[in-house]
């Protein structure tokens, strides 16, 4: 007996070594992995985002807000197991129970909390507060989202936000941003993302396995973002947005002698705010697959023949190589034949025109008979200086770059030689030319601030940058814009509907032809109409404001461009009345209008031709190629 | 009325030991149980320190009586217990998924917990009272297995309380080891119990609840289901890992009171102490526990008659088996069976029985060197 006792003494002296052998191989070998774990359990780091920058316009009118978004949120171990509590639960927050049921699935621990909803109302919020009782562990969580003030107003231009993808997430520069943050996803939210972003605090904080906070370790506060002033004048963008409603199209307005985007609207457009708290599935579907494209920049992104607008630069190569000079006239008959027949756009013809009326009446055939001589590195050349035939370099992505077309290009490209024909078509903007409206706008500017050519810049407070001044005669710049203001305010100029009563604008139409759709697989009633474009400056003298406009599938350019740009220009300098807040207000615009107002009668005597009034404006609808 | 012999040869140094243990179970019960967010401290220490101070009560009453008085009543005790296993599996309150207790009014206790005592009663008895002294061949022991085993196991199985069913199984296979076995009866046992195995293990496997089995699963592999029984484990493991060498110190421990770790004022307690006392700690309170087991394996070698030796013993084995499980458990070389610590758990019925069972160790050694009166 005494030896079976003596063999169970021993076996359960082996068993306790092998536990102090285990407790040995846990807390000594394995003790700091352990530590570790242990830690990780309960210490959790909460991010406080940082408040980001607010972007205001060039008259610190803020055009966005930061604002609290409620989210409801839910451990996964305190839901309700019963379908009925589930379904009450469901009922209480806006899901269904099988809603609340994926949601959870998607947790990786029990203790996890589960977004329910995002950006909830406040009244539902008040709602939930005053049954929270019922079902321990909802949560109301306070996030800080974005609002952005004018809705879709200036959509392209702002951008949106969204949370950072995995591949941002990925690069250095996002080493900072907690995986919950917002960042700039498109627009200026996203090329000044680095400025507007701050630096995300941090919460470190012990938490029981509920998730409940137990004491705080350390609290890192968060950098607010710094505010931004963008170039943008609200009210010519708001006009812009207004004038384009319900159009397919873009408008560009740039500040003629820095490059500052005063306005930059494409449309349609979508709403920003939509993005703020995590765009939903069937949105961002509607929005992808939308035939009118609303999540593309028409302002940098559409590439359109220039139509006739590109006149001016036609007219200004042929003036510099000396081949046409102001006075030199042609007769147009209607058509002209150079290997084919090519018409004008006014069958009857426009008869004896010299250069400035073939500008002013937009007469094709004048132009014509420069391109049956002109070489067609000329025009390229001077397009090129103006900017065509390579991005603008604003700092927006996705810009394209156009097509300048020349004999060494269709060389590289068609492998083929140029044909002389084809450089009548280019002469009236036609053929293998393509250009943005940003690229137009910027043409504009160089043609009427002494050809001097900008990069369009975004933030007010940046100082310009000249890219190149244009080695052209003065006199001949001089020459175009006459023309381009006779386009506006002489008889039989093509357009007269920009004509305004508060400041001077000059402009040139332009009418891109379509040459079948332009929306793959859909059927559109006006997709076989022309584009209309409109290229406009003002005022005359000391002319502030250079804008593009362009309407896909609006006609003529003189009819449907043209009195947008007029809107535009207008409400940039003699901007809607606030109805409060009127000493700022009137203060920051007041640089401008006072001069400019007086300017129409000042110098445009001799151009304008006093008995036509805004009454004979019908009379100038005809216009195109 | 108590005889002086029983007052000078009593081991103090046992009952100290059964004690320290017990004190050193409430001030971890304290400590895992602290409140973090509440101000008030639960009051699960001070209902154990209650029960710790009935327990004590019970123990010396136990020991004034001769343990001979316990062997003679054993048949009739088992009777009572066999009894009360049919009761709670009648009218037995459930609890954790298990009919388990008998609701009283004033205190509901578990029959299963009492009736392993009497189970080494009986077995000791029955054991120490067989006649020729010689290895138990096939017919005694199916004797044994008819008479005392089967009845109760398939009961306690009903409840069902696999851990209980468990522990009257060990105590009654050590048992009958010490008592001695025919070793062609021995081999032929586990021959075919090697060779049943797999179709054995198949039949119970199906007889399992599904929490028993994935009991087992998560024993095998814990990061199987980290959020059920096996995150039980893992956070076992990180408690104790985290205590290393010299612990987090008393109250400093997080796992507990933050609620990592589930059950930790229970099966788990271990895990708390290891966590604030670390290695050292451990390996201290490893020491006390084999110290109360070497003094009952010293009682049944020392022991006035057979009957002492074979209650010491069965006592023992039964204390032994109630550590090893539960460590087995709580350090993740055993699957999860709900066996508490004993001594250092919570809950009034496991301690009362234990440390009855204790006392019938300290019965026997008083009464030691009865033989020279």
């Amino acid at each position: 007996m005494d030896k079976k006792i003596s063999v169970a003494f021993i076996i359960v002296v082996s068993v306790f070594s092998v536990f102090l052998l285990r407790l040995w191989y846990l807390q000594i070998i394995k003790g700091d992995e352990y530590k570790r774990i242990d830690e990780r359990n309960r210490i959790r780091v909460i991010d406080i985002p940082a408040p980001r920058g607010i972007i205001y316009d060039r008259n610190n009118n803020a055009l966005v807000k930061n604002v609290l978004s409620y989210d409801i949120s839910m451990v996964r171990e305190d839901m309700p197991r019963e379908q009925n509590a589930l379904a009450e639960l469901g009922g209480l927050i806006g899901l269904s129970a099988e809603d609340i049921l994926k949601l959870a699935k998607s947790s990786r621990s029990p203790y996890e909390t589960v977004k329910l909803r995002r950006n909830v109302s406040f009244e539902e919020v008040a709602r939930i507060e005053a049954r929270k009782t019922d079902f321990p562990g909802l949560l109301v969580e306070v996030t800080s989202a974005r609002g952005y003030l004018y809705g879709q107003t200036a959509s392209h231009l702002l951008g949106y936000l969204s949370n950072p993808t995995p591949k941002q997430l990925s690069l250095p520069e996002f080493s900072n941003v907690p995986k919950q943050a917002f960042v700039g996803q498109f627009g200026i939210e996203k090329s000044y993302d680095s400025i507007l972003r701050g630096v995300a605090g941090k919460k470190i904080v012990e938490v029981d396995a509920l998730g409940n906070i137990i004491r705080f370790v350390r609290i890192q506060k968060p950098l607010k973002g710094k505010d931004i002033r963008i170039s943008m004048d609200i009210n010519a963008q708001l006009e812009a947005e207004r004038s384009l409603q319900g159009k397919t199209g873009a408008v560009v307005a740039l500040k003629a002698d820095t490059g500052e985007v005063l306005a930059m609207a494409s449309s349609p457009s979508f709403d920003p705010n939509l993005f703020v708290a995590g765009i939903e599935k069937d949105e961002w579907r509607a929005l992808i697959r939308d035939p009118y494209k609303p999540l593309m920049n028409r302002a940098i992104q559409n590439q359109y023949p220039p139509g006739s607008t590109f006149k001016t630069i036609t007219a200004l190569s042929a003036l510099e190589t000396g081949m046409v000079s102001q006075k030199t006239t042609a007769y147009c008959s209607g058509s002209t034949y150079f290997g084919r027949t090519f018409r004008c756009w006014k069958e009857g013809g426009h008869g004896s025109v010299d250069t400035h009326r073939a500008i002013v009446e937009s007469c094709d055939v004048y132009f014509y008979d420069i391109g049956k001589k002109i070489n067609i590195d000329t025009i390229a050349k001077y397009a090129w200086a103006f900017g065509l035939g390579r991005p603008t370099g604003i700092n927006l992505e996705s810009e394209a770059p156009g097509n300048l077309p020349s004999s060494k290009w269709k060389l590289k490209v068609k492998k083929e030689k140029w044909y002389q024909g084809e450089t009548l078509s280019v002469a009236i903007g036609q053929g293998y030319l393509t250009v943005t409206p940003i690229q137009m706008a910027r043409l504009t500017a160089g043609l009427v601030n002494g050809g001097r050519i900008f990069k369009p810049h975004l933030l007010a407070d940046e100082s310009p940058e000249l890219e190149r001044t244009i080695d052209v005669n003065k006199g001949n710049l001089d020459f175009i814009k006459r023309a381009m203001l006779g386009v506006v305010y002489e008889s039989g100029g093509t357009g007269g509907r920009a004509r305004s009563k508060v400041v001077s604008i000059g402009g040139k139409t332009g009418t891109a032809q379509v040459i079948g759709g332009a929306i793959r697989g859909v059927e559109l009633a006006d997709q076989h109409q022309d584009h209309a474009w409109f290229i406009a400056y003002a005022p005359q003298l000391n002319s502030q404001v250079a804008a593009a406009v362009f309407v896909e599938h609006g006609g003529h350019g003189g009819s449907a461009a043209a009195p947008i740009a007029k809107q535009v220009i207008e409400a940039y300098f003699n901007p809607p009345k606030p109805e409060s807040e009127e000493g700022e207000q009137g203060d920051a615009s007041g640089e401008v209008p006072a001069q400019a107002i007086a300017e129409p009668n000042q110098i445009e005597v001799n151009q304008v031709n006093p008995a036509e009034d805004t009454t004979s404006q019908e009379n100038r609808e005809m216009e195109g190629d | 009325m108590i005889d002086r012999r029983i007052l000078k040869g009593f081991d103090w140094s046992f009952l100290a030991a059964v004690i320290v243990l017990s004190m050193i179970g409430v001030l971890t019960i304290y400590s895992a149980t602290r409140p973090l967010l509440e101000t008030q401290q639960s009051s699960f220490y001070m209902r154990q320190l209650n029960w710790i101070m009935l327990s004590l009560v019970v123990f010396f009453v136990a020991v004034s009586i001769d343990y001979m008085w316990f062997i003679r009543s054993a048949y009739i005790l088992y009777l009572i217990g066999v009894l009360l296993l049919i009761v709670v599996l009648a009218a037995g309150r459930t609890g954790m998924g298990a009919q388990r207790w008998i609701d009283l009014g004033f205190l509901s206790f578990q029959p299963s917990e009492f009736f392993k005592i009497f189970f080494v009663l009986t077995m000791s008895r029955y054991l120490s009272r067989l006649e020729n002294g010689a290895d138990l061949g096939i017919k005694e022991l199916s004797k044994i297995l008819a008479g005392f085993f089967i009845l109760p196991a398939i009961l306690i199985l009903k409840q069902p309380d696999l851990g209980t069913m468990l522990m009257v199984l060990f105590i009654f296979i050590s048992m009958v080891l010490t008592y001695g076995i025919r070793k062609k009866l021995f081999i032929t046992v586990i021959a075919i119990g090697l060779i049943a195995l797999p179709f054995a293990g198949k039949f119970l496997w199906g007889g399992l609840k599904d929490y028993q089995k994935n009991r087992i699963i998560a024993f095998i592999d814990p990061q199987a289901d980290p959020q059920g029984i096996g995150y039980h484990i893992t956070q076992s493991k990180v408690s104790i890992g985290a205590g290393g060498f010299l612990g987090k110190g008393y109250t400093k421990g997080t796992q507990g009171p933050y609620r990592f770790l589930p059950e930790h004022h229970t099966d788990f307690v271990f895990s708390i102490f290891a966590e604030e006392w670390g290695f050292i700690g451990s390996v201290a309170l490893f020491l006390l526990y084999l110290f109360i087991i070497w003094k009952g394996f010293d009682t049944a070698r020392n022991a006035r008659d057979m009957e002492g030796t074979y209650l010491a013993l069965g006592v023992t084995y039964m204390f032994t088996f109630y550590f090893v499980v539960n460590i087995g458990m709580t350090v993740g070389l055993m699957p999860v069976v709900g066996i508490p610590l004993p001594l250092m758990s919570y809950g009034g019925t496991a301690l009362l029985s234990n440390f009855i069972a204790l006392s019938i160790i300290e019965n026997v050694r008083v009464r030691r060197f009865a033989s020279y009166y």
